[in-house]
């Protein structure tokens, strides 16, 4: 089939720039909304992220002085365990025990002076052959045994001093 | 419509898209940019507050754990409330062992790098099995302590031992 256009061509120029325009207002139309949707979600999603700045803020702030507070305990307790592992300090306890149970019949101690540099302890022995053994039990208990000669001097009714360490 | 109504609203809408342009697009799209940027940080932010979180659970953990190895140690320091307790702890330990006690503070000399805690000087008047026991029953106070100097004679017309410690407990507060 043939179609034949019989609108003059000056006709056929005013027809398409008619047209032309009423295609610009449609096209224009159609972006103007298209451009104000976009706008529109442009301003909300950032309105959410913004509004979420604050709270991720505080957030942190707040983690932040919970962690301060938490290492703070944790070090201080770290600390007083690090401490407490040095206990018990001084062995005075177990050396009066360790002497009382060596300690030969008859034999009483009448002093006993503890410092940092040992343990000083005085006595007295019916003869001097408890002293003597006295002696040997020290020595064997402890790592250090100060025995001064006057120990062994009188041969009853003796006054000794020892000093262990 | 005619065609001149035509042309005035093709021009009206372009201007209006231009309006759109100018006043809502562009803005929009800056606004946009910059929160883009900000979400980035946020981000970061996030992340990072996701590893503090991880780290906060991991100390805690730890905190635990050492305050079940502190409860597990036979001693403690003592601590501000408890100070009426172990004056308690004296007298009852003296009076389980026989013993009469006389407790009193004193200074605590502090060297370098050593904790000043609490100082008492406890004088027991007792036998000798008396203060065997009692010094027994010290060491085992639940709170740290240290038996600085420790002086007994005997006294041979009471027939008793009268011992002179010098003890001192350690407090909370030494140890920060």
């Amino acid at each position: 089939m043939i179609t034949v256009n019989l609108i003059p061509e000056s006709r056929k120029k005013t027809l398409m720039i008619e047209h032309r325009w009423r295609l610009a207002v449609l096209v224009n139309a159609i972006l103007a909304t298209a451009l104000i949707w976009v706008s529109a979600g442009f301003y909300l999603s950032s309105n959410s992220i913004k509004d979420r700045t604050p709270l991720v803020d505080t957030e942190k702030a707040a983690l932040d002085t919970r962690i301060t507070d938490v290492k703070k305990d944790f070090d201080v307790l770290e600390n007083q365990i690090k401490f407490l592992k040095t206990f018990p300090q001084s062995n005075y306890t177990a050396f009066i025990k360790k002497i009382s149970e060596v300690l030969p019949s008859g034999v009483r101690l009448t002093n006993i002076s503890g410092s940092l540099e040992g343990l000083n302890i005085k006595g007295e022995s019916p003869d001097r052959s408890r002293v003597i053994s006295l002696e040997e039990s020290l020595r064997k208990e402890f790592d250090e045994v100060d025995a001064p000669l006057s120990n062994l001097v009188k041969s009853k009714d003796v006054e000794f001093v020892f000093t262990v360490k | 419509m005619n065609k001149n109504q035509v042309r005035y609203m093709a021009i009206a809408s372009g201007i209006i898209l231009l309006v759109v342009v100018v006043f809502g697009l562009w803005p929009a799209l800056t606004k946009s940019y910059e929160i883009a940027s900000k979400a980035s940080d946020v981000e970061e932010a996030s992340f990072f507050q996701l590893a503090q979180e991880e780290s906060l659970k991991e100390l805690l953990t730890s905190s635990k754990e050492l305050q079940i190895e502190a409860s597990e140690s036979p001693f403690k320091l003592l601590e501000d409330d408890e100070r009426l307790d172990v004056i308690r702890i004296f007298e009852s330990i003296a009076n389980v062992s026989g013993n009469e006690i006389e407790i009193a503070t004193s200074e605590c000399d502090v060297e370098e790098d050593e904790k000043p805690g609490l100082c008492f000087s406890l004088t027991i008047t007792g036998s000798f099995a008396g203060l065997l026991n009692f010094n027994e029953n010290l060491s085992n106070i639940p709170f740290a302590h240290n038996i600085e100097t420790i002086n007994t004679r005997y006294r041979k017309k009471e027939g008793v031992y009268i011992t002179v410690i010098f003890l001192r407990v350690y407090t909370t507060q030494d140890v920060g």
